[in-house]
């Protein structure tokens, strides 16, 4: 079939479609309509809801096959896992590095990851951050206030974030409340190619958690790291769009210790 | 931390989004089951069932952003990617050997029992009874499609009907059963307690 479909033509097949039941060219030319016709989008929509339905099953999930899904979650795209993640030193060096000052947060590649790195990779896998998910419920316009408000706030603390690359650049600096709402702002980070995006990561002792993603251009953004944790400094990387869960590279900003 | 058991369908995509790997496994404890029977129901091979439920929350992990709320819930989003996962599967050609110990139930629509073929799953009462309802040449072409796999052509071609016919019933069983489980107050979406 070579020629567009009108609207009757898709709403008769929208039936099959939604069972995956046509052929690859058909689905095509369906697909095309699709996208622009918002009524077909949403009968299919609804299509697809009754079709999840039929096949409701009562059967659990395998905690075999999620540990098959585990371990395939490796941060994604180059560099490849063994030579990406952090190398042995992190483990059990970074407390003590971040306990001097002066001294940088160092996450270099290593190219032999022996033993040792392959425990704290799972370790780190498996320590992804814990935090609310605020994302999404506040607009710009209420993020600067919000921002504004927790600068105004005496018992906030203010960090700063330093490029790692230009010493002593500050590209960004973070307000975290006392009930662990924090906010990423006056962000000067460059922009990444939008396959790529900066990742928030707070240290706790020997562990990277994951605190959220800050975008490929420097924006506001809002992140919960807990009253209770322990955060001992800041960094962030450029990873793969998504993010990953662990960093995979040096990091390009970092805060210096803090103080608690 | 948060408690992603009960957080709603959107909290958990937001946690994948931020690289929460408990908010993808609570994910799977919600859906997992049912995208792998629907996998294995429709490739009748355990080991295949197991590799399309793997990617497809790999892929889920990988772009979270792909599900839209204002779509539909996540459970119909998983399924919908596995079914169609599912039958890429099937249709492929590396699929053969799996196409071929499936030909002798179902290369003749004479063969194809459907009391005991496609609606033996743990299907819901009030969705079992809904779809019980539905005209026996509607609930035929949609089991076959959906459970066999078979495109609209095919089922048309098993059951030696015009293929305008197939294509109509398919579509009007899945939009009666679409108001019967209204009907029925069938939830599709999880809900936060």
């Amino acid at each position: 079939m070579d020629r567009a479909m009108n609207h009757d033509d898709v709403a008769e097949l929208l039936g099959a479609y939604a069972l995956d039941a046509v052929d690859p060219d058909e689905a095509a030319l369906i697909q095309a309509h699709i996208d622009g016709c918002p009524r077909c989008a949403a009968e299919l929509a609804q299509l697809h809801e009754v079709a999840a339905l039929m096949a409701n099953a009562g059967s659990n999930a395998s905690v075999e096959l999620w540990d098959k899904i585990a371990a395939r979650l490796d941060p994604p795209g180059d560099p490849p896992p063994t030579a990406a993640v952090l190398d042995a030193a992190l483990a059990d060096a970074l407390p003590r590095r971040l306990s001097q000052r002066h001294r940088r947060v160092r996450w270099s590649v290593s190219a032999a990851v022996g033993a040792a790195a392959a425990a704290a990779i799972a370790l780190l896998a498996l320590q992804v951050g814990h935090l609310d998910s605020r994302v999404g419920q506040l607009d710009q316009q209420g993020l600067a206030q919000a921002v504004q408000a927790a600068l105004q706030d005496p018992r906030a603390h203010r960090v700063a974030l330093r490029s790692t690359s230009q010493r002593g650049t500050t590209v960004a600096d973070i307000v975290v409340l006392p009930s662990g709402s924090g906010y990423v702002f006056d962000n000067r980070l460059q922009r990444l190619a939008s396959d790529r995006t900066y990742q928030l990561w707070g240290l706790e002792g020997d562990r990277a958690v994951s605190l959220g993603l800050l975008g490929d251009r420097p924006a506001e953004v809002p992140f919960t790291q807990g009253s209770g944790t322990a955060i001992t400094a800041y960094a962030v990387t450029a990873e793969q769009a998504g993010g990953a869960v662990a960093p995979t590279h040096s990091p390009v900003a970092e805060s210096g210790p803090l103080r608690t | 931390m948060v408690d992603f058991q009960s957080a709603s369908d959107g909290a958990i995509v937001v946690g994948i989004a931020r690289c929460q790997e408990p908010a993808l496994a609570e994910a799977y404890r919600r859906h997992g089951g049912s995208v792998h029977t629907l996998a294995r129901r429709v490739l009748r091979s355990p080991t295949l069932a197991d590799e399309v439920t793997q990617e497809v929350f790999v892929e889920l992990w990988r772009a979270p952003e792909r599900f839209d709320p204002g779509r539909g819930a996540l459970r119909t989003f998983l399924m919908t990617k596995a079914h169609s996962r599912a039958v890429d599967v099937l249709r492929s050609e590396s699929a053969r050997r799996v196409r071929e110990e499936r030909t002798v139930r179902e290369t003749a629509a004479a063969g194809y029992d459907i009391e005991h073929h496609a609606w033996d799953l743990a299907v819901a009462d009030r969705v079992k009874e809904a779809v019980g309802t539905l005209p026996a040449d509607e609930r035929t072409a949609i089991e076959m499609a959906y459970f066999g796999g078979h495109t609209y052509r095919e089922v048309a071609s098993l059951l030696g009907e015009p293929e305008g016919t197939v294509k109509s019933r398919i579509r009007s069983g899945l939009r009666r059963l679409r108001t019967l489980m209204v009907q029925h107050g069938v939830e599709t979406a999880w809900t936060e307690p």
